[in-house]
């Protein structure tokens, strides 16, 4: 098991560094540059310009910008003219954000605390496993209920309650849940107040957790279906087994294999910053910021987006295939 | 059998139950036309003050899943006795001016260049002079200010009682060290290059910014003997001298912006990143920085060691709220948690229509103005008279109601109504297809047929697919010319059109003011001017005018000769002026002193050269 576990871990190295060519290259080879603006606006300075490409690396050649970007690279320092040594992102630097003109790095901006408040990290985060957890705390459930009561008026209600949530997207969810609550019924505001500890997660959590509550909802049904027609299932009943040890302990420890699944990816996606959602409430995380930095060609903030993604992706999918093993006896890791 | 028959019978009501908000939000809309021009809220390039941002592309589908609430502001208009969030006497609340609503990404005052940027700096700093409400510079920071007669010496008396918000006394020598700050070719600024060749040394010190130099070529020069020649000097405590190169009227203009804010030395030295903490942040501006919650909102309260023009100041306090969705600060006005927002032309019909939405109105100028610029070095359009024709051509009172919701106003020349140097009277080019017509006949081409292809090269968005299928129109029915779409992506567009060589045969652009003076529009069309080159235009005439109109030191007769350079302006037709920007902004009753008559184009937020009356009584 563990030399499993290391085995995994070793091999997010290739995928990160993978990931990390390929959108340092693709965010490079996309037409334009982070000093392209407006063009209605006073253009950069020519020299101003040229300034800044040195000042960002970008006069390098292009495998020596992303050595300097992934590993480590001696950097002039710009009031000595000293050469100095200067981790890349293995060493958890991501580099100056062209946005604030190189004042800031990607990590300061993701992670660093807001001047006293929460990271952007936090926000992201936090936001995220509550959703996950409202959808598994509901979804789960809502599931069993309906595939024990299959065909019942309980299943049907379910049923649709899931499919709606689940054909919906994030953004629409957000909105009307602004409009019915903040707007209609003012029992929150449109602006929210985040020195209130809870009172501001509620709208975003529930928008968020709706669309995963109505995917796992359905899943945790079907699969139960399955599981309950198994010959198992009836041996175990007409063995004369309690209802509830055959519900909880052959029933579901199989359905819920799938739905662990489909956990790992979607909580690698929610921790680490959800767009419409983050723009609609306001929600000061990292999705917004991220995309916002494709639009500028933030690049050491792009580059950096894509790996952190892979790198939450890779432990959420070894921590599913951890629970596997324990969910499921026939899983074995050697 | 019973069963399938349900599960249809489900089907058909889900169905029904998802149609229905889709319905009602198309149903919701005020007109069909409505619907389809709130596709992209933010993303045009050519939208005034907002960089494109290919991230307001997935939120195409937000106003039409809110618009039933917009036109049903009936149901919302008794949030006024809302529990969350009513107005509060004295406090202001708006949206994150400089048009996104994103969070300002530096506002390091030597350093920043955007539109929200410097909404931000100028709340915390005031600089040696400000503006009134006609736009004209006046002593702010300083108390006077002296020009000697050769036009080349200018020495500002700092007010004797001034202070830093924390108490600390705020000296010439505070803006010695600003001045400096923004010539050291350490400082990397994105304004930096703006006083090259206006301040004396300054180019010799900026070599970096105004000549081109590397760092290490820098690094290689005696840095301090160049800033020992700076022409920036602080006599005593009370007194700065700033000596030009040249006589520069407009200079008193330049030492209102943001790039001369005293920052202090103990606040920048705490590192690059200095001013994202709201404790460094310590200006002589009208309100101190109380908190910075990033991403989410700023709060300002008044400063009570603040002397200048712009005080008195009622309010007590002023709070930016960064909110990227214009949908969603729209629901947040109408919710009464913003007093003032600028209404986006989406939401434009639903506010015009509604009974209490469209009192609160007040229309705004803007500091832009739109063209469409010629490459005048690629045919067809080296010939002046194909360049007139096509200047003709176009119904730009259409053009602004079809394509912009009505938001702007047309023009034939190029400084905006409200500024100085604006001639309203300037009108060469008044729609007129057979004077077009004949534009053509008179040009070397002869007739339409014998141009070359005429290719429409954009930043490809929604907005500007219909923009420009607009504009192939006009040219089909007006010349009848089969005019090519060529959409490409927004940051290859602006890339592309830096430079005449590989800048399109014709192409839409803009101009908004860094400062109100004519040199800051008219000069850019000189030979090596800023816009002139990015079109390859050159006439010499005109230039001879604007090197006598920018040192010219009287008044009147520098006002007469930049209104002569603008006439030859338009009647070379470089370009073909369109619209300005502008736009009704959303102002609560409550909110006194934000009115028509004293607002300006080159406001940080509506109503604030206008201050000292500004106030919140809900």
């Amino acid at each position: 098991m563990t030399a499993y576990i290391i085995r995994r871990i070793l091999w997010q190295i290739p995928v990160l560094l993978t990931v990390g060519l390929m959108t340092f290259g693709i965010a490079k080879i996309t037409p334009g540059s982070p000093f392209d603006t407006d063009p209605n606006h006073r253009q950069l300075a020519p020299a101003v310009e040229k300034i800044m490409r040195q000042k960002f690396g970008m006069d390098l050649p292009f495998w020596h910008q992303f050595t300097r970007y992934m590993f480590f690279d001696l950097v002039g320092n710009p009031k000595t003219g000293a050469q100095e040594f200067q981790w890349g992102a293995i060493g958890g630097n991501f580099g100056p954000t062209y946005t604030s003109r190189g004042s800031r790095t990607v990590q300061q901006e993701l992670f660093g605390d807001r001047s006293g408040k929460p990271s952007r990290f936090y926000y992201s985060a936090r936001l995220g496993l509550q959703a996950l957890l409202f959808a598994v705390i509901f979804g789960i459930p809502m599931g069993v209920l309906a595939a024990l009561k299959q065909n019942s008026w309980i299943d049907y209600s379910i049923l649709f309650v899931s499919t709606l949530f689940a054909s919906l997207s994030n953004l629409i969810v957000g909105f009307l849940l602004v409009i019915i609550f903040a707007v209609s019924l003012n029992w929150f505001t449109v602006i929210p107040d985040w020195s209130d500890a809870i009172q501001p997660w509620i709208l975003p959590t529930l928008a968020l957790g709706a669309v995963q509550l109505g995917f796992i909802t359905r899943l945790t049904r079907s699969s139960v279906l399955e599981v309950k027609r198994q010959d198992y299932i009836r041996t175990a009943q007409s063995k004369g087994l309690a209802t509830q040890v055959v519900i909880w302990r052959h029933m579901l420890k199989n359905a819920l294999l799938p739905v662990v699944t489909i956990l790992g990816p979607a909580a690698a996606g929610l921790i680490t910053g959800t767009l419409y959602i983050e723009i609609i409430f306001q929600v000061p995380g990292m999705g917004s910021l991220l995309i916002e930095a494709i639009g500028k060609r933030d690049y050491s903030m792009i580059t950096a987006g894509a790996l952190i993604f892979v790198f939450f992706l890779g432990v959420a999918n070894l921590i599913v295939d951890i629970a596997y093993g324990v969910i499921d006896p026939r899983i074995s890791y050697k | 059998m019973q069963i399938r028959n349900l599960r249809n019978t489900a089907t058909l009501v889900l169905m029904l139950v998802l149609a229905v908000p889709i319905l009602t939000a198309c149903g919701g809309a005020p007109a069909a036309p409505a619907a389809t021009q709130t596709a992209k809220p933010t993303t045009a390039a050519a939208a005034p003050t907002v960089a494109p941002k290919p991230s307001a592309a997935p939120a195409a589908t937000a106003p039409a899943a809110t618009a039933p609430v917009a036109t049903a502001p009936a149901a919302t208009a008794p949030a006024a006795t809302a529990i969350l969030g009513p107005a509060q006497s004295g406090v202001l609340r708006i949206r994150m001016p400089g048009g996104s609503g994103a969070e300002p990404d530096n506002v390091d005052p030597q350093q920043a260049s955007f539109v929200s940027e410097i909404a931000f700096i100028m709340m915390g700093y005031q600089g040696l002079m400000t503006f009134d409400k006609n736009m004209k510079p006046i002593p702010g920071a300083a108390e006077s200010v002296k020009v000697s007669t050769d036009g080349l010496t200018y020495t500002f008396k700092i007010r004797p009682d001034s202070k830093y918000s924390d108490g600390t006394p705020l000296t010439a020598k505070n803006f010695e060290y600003a001045w400096h700050r923004l010539a050291n070719p350490e400082t990397a600024g994105q304004y930096q290059g703006l006083a090259c060749g206006i301040i004396k040394g300054y180019s010799e010190w900026s070599v970096a910014a105004c000549q081109g130099k590397t760092m290490t070529e820098t690094l290689a020069l005696d840095l301090k003997k160049l800033e020992a020649d700076y022409g920036v000097k602080a006599i005593d405590d009370r007194t700065l001298q700033i000596e030009l190169t040249a006589p520069a009227p407009y200079f008193l203009s330049m030492a209102a912006l943001w790039i001369g804010a005293p920052v202090r030395e103990q606040d920048a030295a705490k590192g690059s990143d200095w001013w994202y903490t709201p404790e460094n942040y310590i200006g002589n501006g009208p309100f101190v920085l109380k908190e910075w919650d990033h991403g989410s909102k700023a709060v300002w309260e008044v400063n009570p060691n603040y002397v200048g023009p712009l005080g008195p100041i009622k309010l007590k306090r002023v709070e930016y709220y960064m909110i990227t969705e214009s949908q969603v600060a729209f629901q947040a006005y109408q919710n009464d948690e913003l007093d003032m927002l600028n209404v986006a032309a989406e939401d434009l019909s639903a506010v015009q229509s509604d009974p209490v939405l469209s009192k609160q109105i007040v229309n705004a100028v803007g500091t832009c103005t739109f063209y469409f610029g010629f490459n005048n070095t690629k045919p067809p359009f080296n010939d002046i008279k194909v360049r007139q024709a096509f200047a003709q051509a176009f119904d730009r009172e259409a053009w602004v109601r079809d394509i912009f919701n009505g938001l702007g106003n047309p023009t034939q020349s190029f400084i905006p109504p409200g500024f100085p140097g604006y001639q309203p009277d300037l009108k060469l080019w008044s729609f007129d297809p057979a004077a077009a017509k004949a534009s053509i006949a008179a040009s070397t081409y002869g007739s339409v047929d014998k141009l070359p292809e005429i290719k429409l090269t954009y930043s490809a968005s929604v907005r500007n697919n219909a923009r420009f299928e607009w504009v192939a129109n006009q040219l089909k029915m007006n010349l009848g010319i089969s005019a090519v779409l060529d959409p490409i992506d927004p940051t290859a567009y602006s890339a592309l059109t830096k430079d005449k060589t590989t800048s399109p045969q014709m192409y839409y652009l803009g101009w908004c003011a860094d400062y109100p003076d004519p040199q800051n529009w008219i000069s850019l069309f000189q030979t090596t001017g800023q816009l002139a080159d990015r079109i390859g235009f050159s006439n010499p005439a005109l230039d001879k005018l604007i090197k006598q109109a920018d040192a010219e030191q009287d008044a009147a007769k520098r006002a007469d000769l930049y209104a002569q350079a603008q006439k030859i302006l338009v009647e070379a037709a470089p370009v073909a002026f369109l619209q300005n920007d502008g736009g009704p902004w959303l102002i609560k009753p409550y909110v006194k002193g934000v009115a028509q008559e004293n607002i300006t184009p080159i406001d940080y937020w509506e109503g604030f050269f206008n201050m000292p009356n500004v106030d919140v009584q809900p």
